[in-house]
């Protein structure tokens, strides 16, 4: 494995997805999996690929090699190839179901909690702990609560959540300790040759809110699919 | 007319954890999707390659404890990694070769000896359908393999149709009163510590130094770590000397690769698997090399671990050494089992 360090700290995780994705569309012998998260990308590789005449370990071969070709690439960081993708959340406390404890450990309203998450605008950090699990920044302090000391072993598939300074979203019922907010029925992860997950790291998210109603009929909406 | 739609293998006892794996589902870690596959690659191969597979082909894994497993038709077999003791008709299977089999077999298996992970080539491959890529069981996320989950009783698994070249077995004598045929060549056992002895394991240290002091590294090199039997797939979990942290707060989560040693706030070590997560939170003390990855999984619980740093040069010069010695190893399988058909 070999880090790359991306320095633009206020926007780190966009420009890291944007090199990871240069760097794919090099399609260098002997890669196999490049992974952004925040400010490094990780690319995975077989050494055995690398061996080289010279005294050189493979690992200086590679680095090398990729030192060549990044030095002279320009990365621009460009809004227009940014996407943006807006995800209905239903906040009713039916679904979120941590909204009244989170309430009265922080001391606001549960619509105050409800507006602080839907009006910022995310950028995915991180993509891990199971498949097509976001790790999206931008988290309002007020929002920025530790783990619930008891994690759930059952977390709804969609439940939108908070932990950490971050929000994500549950792509499939999982064991979880975040705080749940909401739920989307938005598709984040599909274990097909040609999806996966929904998202990719630097992308920006927004949630709107929708009701219990609208949130119900997009379910059976879903369902006559 | 063939059977053909009875032509299965059936779990009569699924064993502690056994699951189908092939070399891991690589290119999807972007996506959060764990890579799995066979814990100890170069045992997966050489079962694979005594029954006359590809090296990668779908294999059966089990942990500690085997399967009993019977087959609805003839078909060439062969153990490989761990020695799980396995009979027929309570006739020891001989370990490490290619061993001719009879429709109506019950392969009767038993606990592990010199290490934890063994795997069941079987000739002409089953039918396990393809997620991402791989075969290999993810029970995490619950796809590959049967049903994304490990083996339980009665679990039907199809052999593959495609043409068997190995079943003449020819050269070998016939099997006198044995349920079986072997031939009378095998693989030896490339690893292989009993419990309670102590296994060297070699490490190239962090770049990110300053998470832990000298004082903590010295000790992590000075001490001995004891595999716990919380280890699995996931990782393996050792208990030892606390590792300090020079902080505790959460950094955030960074890629990890199938070995990284992780100190979690407790300070007992972590050595991240092959069901490992993509990425990871706790502070990395190391990176145990390629070439220890069989003798790191294949310690028992209660065996006892000692690390040793090395450089990164040292690192890849052992591990192109050992390809060099396991392509020879494989090549030599080929032309034995060839001679069979």
């Amino acid at each position: 494995m070999i880090g790359v360090n991306c320095d633009n700290p206020d926007s780190h995780s966009v420009m890291s997805g944007l090199v990871a994705d240069k760097i794919r569309a090099l399609n260098v012998k002997g890669v196999t999996d490049i992974v952004p998260a925040f400010d490094q990308i990780a690319i995975h590789y077989d050494p055995i690929q690398w061996i080289s005449s010279s005294s050189e370990t493979p690992y200086d071969e590679i680095v090398g090699y990729f030192g060549g070709k990044l030095s002279g690439m320009e990365v621009v960081l460009d809004a227009t190839d940014q996407k943006m993708m807006r995800i209905p959340v239903c906040y009713d406390q039916k679904l979120g179901l941590d909204l009244e404890e989170l309430s009265s450990i922080l001391k606001r309203s549960v619509s105050d909690l409800i507006n602080l998450h839907h009006s910022k605008t995310y950028t995915v950090g991180a993509i891990g702990f199971a498949p097509g699990f976001v790790y999206l920044e931008g988290l309002d302090t007020v929002l920025a609560v530790p783990r619930r000391s008891e994690p759930r072993t059952r977390v709804p598939a969609g439940s939108v959540a908070v932990a950490g300074g971050y929000t994500g979203i549950y792509p499939s019922v999982l064991p979880g300790g975040w705080h749940i907010l909401g739920r989307t029925h938005a598709s984040l992860f599909q274990k097909s040759e040609t999806c996966g997950a929904l998202l990719s790291v630097g992308d920006k998210v927004e949630f709107e809110p929708i009701s219990i109603g609208e949130f119900n009929a997009q379910q059976s909406l879903g369902e006559n699919q | 007319m063939t059977n053909k739609k009875f032509a299965l293998i059936e779990t009569l006892n699924p064993g502690l954890f056994t699951t189908i794996q092939d070399k891991g589902r690589v290119g999807w870690q972007a996506h959060g999707v764990s890579v799995s596959g066979a814990a100890d690659l170069n045992s997966m191969m050489i079962a694979n390659l005594l029954v006359g597979n590809d090296g990668d082909a779908p294999i059966i894994e089990f942990v500690m404890l085997a399967p009993t497993l019977s087959f609805s038709r003839d078909c060439v077999i062969a153990t490989a990694g761990a020695n799980f003791s396995f009979t027929i008709d309570g006739i020891p299977l001989p370990h490490g070769r290619p061993v001719k089999i009879f429709a109506g077999t019950v392969l009767k298996g038993g606990r592990a000896s010199r290490g934890a992970y063994g795997y069941l080539g079987i000739s002409g491959g089953m039918c396990i359908d393809i997620v991402m890529g791989s075969v290999s069981t993810d029970t995490g996320s619950n796809f590959g393999g049967v049903s994304g989950r490990r083996l339980k009783t009665s679990d039907m698994i199809f052999f593959s149709e495609q043409f068997d070249s190995l079943l003449p077995f020819k050269d070998v004598e016939s099997r006198g009163d044995l349920p079986f045929i072997s031939t009378n060549w095998g693989v030896k056992s490339l690893f292989g510590v009993e419990a309670h002895e102590e296994m060297l394991i070699r490490f190239i240290p962090t770049k990110r130094r300053d998470d832990f002091s000298n004082k903590a590294r010295e000790g992590f090199l000075s001490n001995t770590y004891r595999v716990t039997n919380e280890s699995n797939r996931m990782g393996i979990r050792l208990v030892g000397k606390k590792i300090g942290l020079e902080q505790v707060e959460l950094q955030p989560s960074e890629p990890v690769v199938m070995g990284t040693i992780q100190v979690p706030p407790n300070g007992q070590p972590i050595v991240l698997s092959v069901d490992r997560q993509t990425i990871g939170g706790y502070p990395s003390i190391g990176t145990v090399i390629s070439v220890d990855r069989a003798n790191l999984v294949q310690t028992q619980p209660g065996s006892s671990i000692r690390f040793l740093e090395v450089s990164l040069a040292d690192a890849q010069g052992a591990l192109i050494q050992e390809n060099n010695a396991m392509k020879d190893l494989f090549r030599r399988i080929k032309s034995r089992v060839q001679e069979l058909n």
